[in-house]
């Protein structure tokens, strides 16, 4: 029963999420846009959410992949969607490669920390590179920013009015790899060492397998699918700024793992969807306190539904569920 | 329950109806006052678009009070060719990501005419492509970077204002002319690109204007550091002639409170380029001596004097009545946004002879000089404006309670602004006298 219920579930989301740019106006299409590539950052700091670990400083991998599109555009002339995404996912991951060998060691606060700390250095290098190579003037654009421009799909441009959907289906096609990836990791051994961690670390290691090595593995996949999440946004928005690579930003994708809630991958892309809208929605009707709005969604989740949005969907269905096996039995 | 009725709600109801009755008549005089041209609207909606929260938020307060202002007075002059305003407001402060989502909902969901705003730079470079991708009318008010206009050419963008880098020009004009015999200059700016940028064209500037001036410090501070002790200590040491910051807000504010007791400014000549914004609200703390600018805006609420100049007399008067506060700098230049918009429209009415189209409206701002109580403005075919700029002396003013302009000096557009097709930072590089 509960094995096709999922299914059932997952494909009825697929096909509204096909639909979107057919149904919705172009302004939430774009909101949606937005929502799908932020979610796979999102789903990156949901995975060690899952283990027990909070980051600060996935907008480091954000960033890398929003700057590969600066510089791919500004230096190479790189502007094609499929070459850069998986471009900014590697290089999200030789980063995370290289951060991870020292985050591995590490738990608890100072695994949050220690990632804030890296996100910041990043951040100081985007802001400074403007000037500390003197002359080389608009290396980074420093506060000012890059801009992105528009996308090519494998060399083709697609016109105008239709840019914009060519770069939703993109967006929506990645991060429906990304949901199958990161499904198959939840399934293997490694994944279920993942959540075991959040229990017993010592288990783990009695059992065979090595915490660091589960940790390590993580933090590269997670800064491949912050990267690939940093192209898409690049894309999307435009324009490219240190702020992606700031604290707020990694608190950000805490705050919509946290609403959506991290126990299951669709969790995330719920609260990804919310969280934009509610942004969104939150500006248009209290312009002045759209940030307090925020925080008391925020609060209310924590105090009253800490397994976020998903948890009160699987509550509802399980509810609803049981009335209709009792109506099935009478 | 009957007498109840008559006792007390009859004499309220008839109330009512007199007052409607004294509405509806008067009425028509307000609607008929202006013709309305054929195909116009029921009102015009526009999205402004400022800093409500965060430290950019002592910009976005002028702002919003500037707009409140003067949309009360066009809407009880009939509007826009007999078109009412109505403003949607929309805070900037959440990054560029954000303000792409809101332009978008702004232009598709609320479906405004036009959009007046944008103070931060990263933002308004943001917005720039959606502009042009939605085809929304923008009127930039206040953002700097020069970059908005000379990096890709734009048709729905406009910015009614000069930018960041005849902040610096004005300022080494002003200062060479007050003191010609500077030798060593100084700089204090906060380490992101307004602070880079205004420091480099500072530099450039009085070197092209006087070859022999020496840099003897070049100090960044955090964005909106607050604490400046360290700095403070070494311009003291350094003894520059001249000390220029494009510090702003809240940062210049308690930067004035720490370097004043300890003698910077009776050491050295300082510069401050958004200096006047902040005369208000450290009354007697900023010394005389000090030269400061509202960035390069042809006007602050004394100058031009507003017993002979009706404009400037109503918007001073009418927003400090209103607000308790005498117009700045960032509501002078909203006050050319809007203007400047209003004029365009009415020229583009006149012109077409009907109510015009958002491209009928581009044509007509093209090219179109406006009065404001700032001077005269022109908007260049780059959509840039040019504009001249005053700068001063702070003066300490017991009438007002706080210190006022001394010695203002107005600089004409063609000495803080570069000839249209010239790129400014080339300009800045071959400044002549």
């Amino acid at each position: 029963m509960e094995r096709k219920r999922l299914p059932v579930a997952a494909v009825v989301a697929g096909l509204v999420l096909l639909a979107v740019p057919l149904v919705l106006p172009e302004w939430m299409k774009f909101i949606v846009t937005l929502a799908l590539a932020k979610f796979l950052a999102v789903l990156a700091v949901a995975l060690f959410l899952r283990a027990g670990m909070v980051t600060f400083g996935h907008a480091m991998f954000y960033a890398v992949g929003a700057y590969t599109v600066g510089f791919g555009a500004k230096w190479f002339g790189l502007r094609d969607i499929v070459l850069l995404v998986p471009l900014g996912a590697v290089l999200g991951a030789v980063v995370a490669a290289l951060v991870g060998l020292v985050m591995a060691r590490y738990r608890e606060v100072f695994f949050a920390m220690l990632n804030l700390a890296f996100s910041m250095m990043l951040y100081g290098v985007l802001l400074k590179l403007y000037w500390l190579l003197l002359k080389l003037y608009w290396l980074t654009g420093g506060t000012d920013g890059l801009s992105a421009g528009a996308p090519t799909f494998l060399g083709y441009a697609p016109p105008r009015e239709y840019l914009r959907d060519f770069l939703y289906y993109a967006t929506l096609l990645v991060a429906g790899l990304a949901i199958y990836g990161v499904y198959r990791f939840l399934a293997s051994p490694l994944g279920y060492y993942l959540k075991a961690r959040a229990d017993n670390e010592i288990r783990i290691e009695y059992s065979g397998e090595s915490v660091r090595h589960v940790i390590y593995v993580t933090y590269v996949l997670s800064g491949a699918l912050a990267g690939a999440s940093g192209v898409l946004a690049a894309f999307t928005v435009g324009h490219i700024v240190p702020e992606y690579a700031f604290w707020i930003q990694s608190g950000d994708f805490v705050f919509v793992a946290l609403l959506g809630g991290f126990e299951s991958v669709p969790g995330p892309l719920v609260g990804a969807i919310a969280f934009e809208f509610i942004r969104t929605y939150a500006s248009k009707y209290f312009p002045n306190e759209w940030q307090m709005t925020l925080g008391i969604i925020m609060l209310a989740i924590i105090l009253f539904r800490p397994g976020g949005l998903w948890a009160i969907y699987e509550e509802l269905a399980a509810r609803f569920g049981r009335r209709e096996r009792e109506a099935e039995r009478a | 329950m009957r007498g109840v009725f008559k006792s007390r709600v009859g004499p309220w109801l008839s109330l009512l109806a007199v007052g409607v009755l004294v509405l509806v008549a008067a009425l028509p005089t307000t609607v008929t006052s202006q013709a309305r041209p054929s195909g116009a609207p029921a009102e015009l909606k526009i999205g402004f678009v400022d800093f409500f929260s965060g430290a950019g938020a002592t910009f976005g307060a002028s702002g919003k009070t500037a707009t409140e202002w003067l949309v009360d007075k066009y809407n009880s002059e009939g509007g826009i060719g007999g078109v009412k305003l109505k403003v949607v407001i929309v805070d900037e402060a959440g990054g560029p990501d954000k303000q792409v989502t809101e332009l978008r909902r702004l232009a598709l969901d609320e479906k405004v005419n036009a959009v007046v705003g944008y103070t931060s730079s990263a933002n308004c470079l943001a917005i720039a492509p959606v502009a042009e991708e939605l085809k929304v009318l923008t009127v930039v008010h206040i953002c700097g970077t020069h970059r908005l206009t000379e990096d890709r050419p734009v048709k729905y963008v406009f910015r009614t204002s000069n930018t960041q880098a005849s902040d610096s020009v004005a300022l080494a004009r002003y200062v060479l002319s007050a003191k010609p015999d500077v030798k060593t200059i100084a700089g204090a700016n906060e380490d992101y690109a307004w602070g880079r940028d205004s420091w480099e064209a500072f530099k450039i500037a009085m070197q092209r204007l006087k070859p022999d001036v020496q840099v003897v410090g070049e100090l960044w501070t955090k964005f909106q550091a607050g604490e400046y002790s360290a700095e403070i200590s070494k311009l003291l040491a350094a003894k520059p002639d001249v000390i220029h910051s494009s510090f702003w807000g809240g940062g210049l504010i308690t930067f004035v409170n720490q370097a004043g007791p300890r003698g910077l400014f009776k050491q050295s000549q300082v510069l401050f380029s958004t200096g006047e914004q902040v005369l208000q609200d450290l009354k007697t703390i900023m010394p005389d001596g000090v030269i400061v600018a509202p960035r390069t805006t042809g006007a602050y609420f004394l100058d031009p004097d507003p017993a002979k100049n009706p404009m400037q007399k109503e918007f001073v008067e009418g927003h400090h009545k209103r607000f308790g506060r005498y117009p700045d700098y960032p509501a002078y230049r909203t006050y050319q946004a809007w203007s400047g918009l209003k004029a365009a429209y009415e020229k583009a009415i006149k012109q077409a002879g009907r109510w015009p189209t958002t491209e009928e409206v581009i044509k007509a701002f093209e090219g179109l000089s406006w009065e404001t109580p700032s001077g005269t403005i022109t908007m260049r075919p780059d959509h840039q404006a040019v504009h001249g700029g005053i700068v001063g002396i702070t003066k300490m003013s017991p009438k007002h309670g706080f210190a006022i302009l001394d010695r203002v000096v107005r600089l004409r557009a063609d000495d803080v602004a570069p000839p249209l097709g010239t790129k400014t930072l080339d300009w800045v590089g071959s400044l002549k006298k």
